[in-house]
């Protein structure tokens, strides 16, 4: 039987957000959209600029780093979710100006504070019906940048 | 544009009625708002109607219950903000000379417990992003770091919606509780307990409004509309979020300007607590006290009965209960109420300006209200 038939694939939880590297050099990317007239970037894609209505718009590859602009913690988990509370929901503001919501992981919830250097990892949350793993991101907390580095 | 008039109000109380489908809530309340104006329902010449969990045909239904008559209707849905939308149709309605006299109604069946249930197969869903109270608690957490606020002042908004609850027989629950019962309540997410987020309900609310010039052949003491003003969060990036102080600040400008009037000259307002830092921050955000300082004003119990500017005195979300398509006429019911001076044990002495302030994921709805 060919490998291809038994092996087992990444697949995402929600299309068109984010990519799975597909080799280790890759890193994985935050799917995004740039507004070309005032410059704003959103996550998700979206097909018009909010800030300015602009329809001139195009697809970008967001930074993957931010840091955390507000947060809360959930300590009950949601029915649909796979997410064991307690755990940190943070707003994000990436370095590119976007901003975007995640589980932040990799950390106790009692460290997690405003202005914390994060950035985004793919997870494993569950396999589907076909035993392939899907895959989610989260935001993991990072060191800050060193300065001349 | 002519002035309008509330002339009647009819609330059904909050609370569980699994036997009661909404068209027999919703009736119950536009009867008792009819019979206070001194009308019938013939009379009604246009009716719009919140509701945001499956609406498709609640107005009809109502019709159906109250008289077909043959008027034009809407379901409106603005999330938690649906009746007050349906009450600035109306408005508008009768304001541009359209109508002469129309209904605003609301109404709501909930079940228990979170109202969303997410579709795991999503981002959002499978992650458990969107916590209930998640933006009220980022919210709060924010104040508390830029102001200095603190969990036992947000806490306090509670406390005196629990108390006040003891004078107003519409209140879903009417148990006083400390704070410490309030900070000690299980934790949904930090800060907020359980006992700081408003419990999900059923029930219904209903208003007749009046052209003013129309308005005195009817029995009806009518109240006036004074200003308006209504929009929805501007693009902030994650700060454009349903609560949104720009919006407010926004919207309260813009309604003290139709009204010819500034916040020193409310006498009583509500505002939506569905979550306790509702009032913490709305009150900085409509000009009651400075930027920040929304905490200490709420501890030093300026929101309460004798305090600068009572709020929410028929107890508000947190002990009233929300259900979502009937929040937004509940206030300006209670508004009404107390500058008719029917607010008995809860009044507020010759209040004789009021202030809605009713805000839903796709919008806010600000009125002022005048005797």
């Amino acid at each position: 039987m060919p490998e291809s038939a038994t092996a087992k694939r990444q697949v995402p939880i929600e299309p068109g957000l984010f990519t799975i590297p597909s080799s280790p050099d890759e890193q994985p990317g935050l799917l995004g959209t740039r507004c070309r007239r005032c410059g704003q970037r959103f996550f998700p894609r979206k097909g018009a600029c909010l800030r300015c209505t602009s329809r001139d718009v195009e697809d970008v590859t967001l930074s993957t780093r931010g840091t955390v602009a507000n947060f809360t913690v959930a300590r009950m988990a949601l029915p649909a979710s796979v997410i064991k509370a307690p755990y940190a929901v943070a707003q994000i503001r990436l370095l590119d100006g976007a901003d975007i919501q995640a589980v932040l992981a990799g950390c106790e919830v009692t460290e997690v504070h405003a202005g914390m250097p994060v950035a985004m990892a793919l997870v494993k949350i569950k396999e589907d019906e076909a035993g392939n793993d899907v895959i989610s991101f989260q935001f993991r907390p990072v060191p800050a940048p060193e300065i001349g580095g | 544009m002519r002035e309008v008039v509330v002339l009647g109000v009819g609330l059904h109380p909050f609370g569980r009625f699994p036997d009661k489908p909404k068209q027999a809530l919703a009736r119950e309340a536009i009867w008792t708002a009819l019979d206070d104006a001194g009308l019938e329902f013939k009379d009604v010449e246009c009716l719009w109607l919140g509701c945001v969990l499956n609406p498709t045909f609640t107005a009809w239904n109502l019709l159906r219950e109250v008289g077909q008559t043959g008027i034009p209707i809407l379901n409106v849905e603005c999330a938690c903000a649906s009746s007050s939308s349906a009450f600035r149709e109306a408005y508008w309605a009768i304001a541009n000379g359209l109508y002469d006299v129309c209904a605003a109604v609301g109404v709501e069946k909930m079940q228990r417990g979170m109202i969303e249930i997410e579709d795991p197969n999503t981002y959002v869903g499978a992650m458990g992003i969107n916590i209930m109270p998640g933006l009220y608690a980022m919210k709060a957490r924010k104040h508390m770091e830029q102001f200095g606020s603190t969990p036992e002042q947000f806490a306090q908004v509670s406390v005196k919606s629990h108390r006040l609850a003891t004078l107003n027989p519409n209140a879903q629950y009417r148990k006083e509780c400390s704070l410490e019962e309030v900070l000690n309540s299980r934790m949904i997410a930090d800060p907020l307990t359980l006992l700081q987020c408003s419990p999900s309900s059923d029930g219904a609310s209903a208003v007749v409004l009046c052209a003013k010039e129309k308005a005195a052949r009817f029995t009806g003491l009518a109240i006036s509309v004074a200003g308006w003003a209504c929009g929805t969060p501007r693009f902030l990036g994650t700060e454009g979020d349903d609560l949104s102080d720009e919006m407010v600040i926004r919207l309260s400008q813009q309604a003290y300007e139709r009204a010819g009037i500034g916040p020193a000259d409310v006498d009583v307002l509500q505002l939506h607590d569905a979550f306790t830092p509702g009032e913490v921050c709305v009150v900085e955000a409509l000009g009651f006290c400075p930027e920040g300082e929304g905490g200490r004003f709420v501890w030093e119990g300026q929101t309460d009965l004798g305090g600068r500017i009572p709020t929410n005195t028929d107890v508000g979300l947190l002990s009233r209960g929300h259900p979502m398509g009937a929040t937004g006429l509940a206030q300006i019911i209670e508004i009404v109420t107390q500058l008719r001076g029917r607010a008995g044990a809860r009044q507020v002495p010759d209040a004789k300006v009021g202030m809605c302030h009713n805000v839903g994921i796709g919008g806010c709805n600000i009125h002022i209200l005048k005797r």
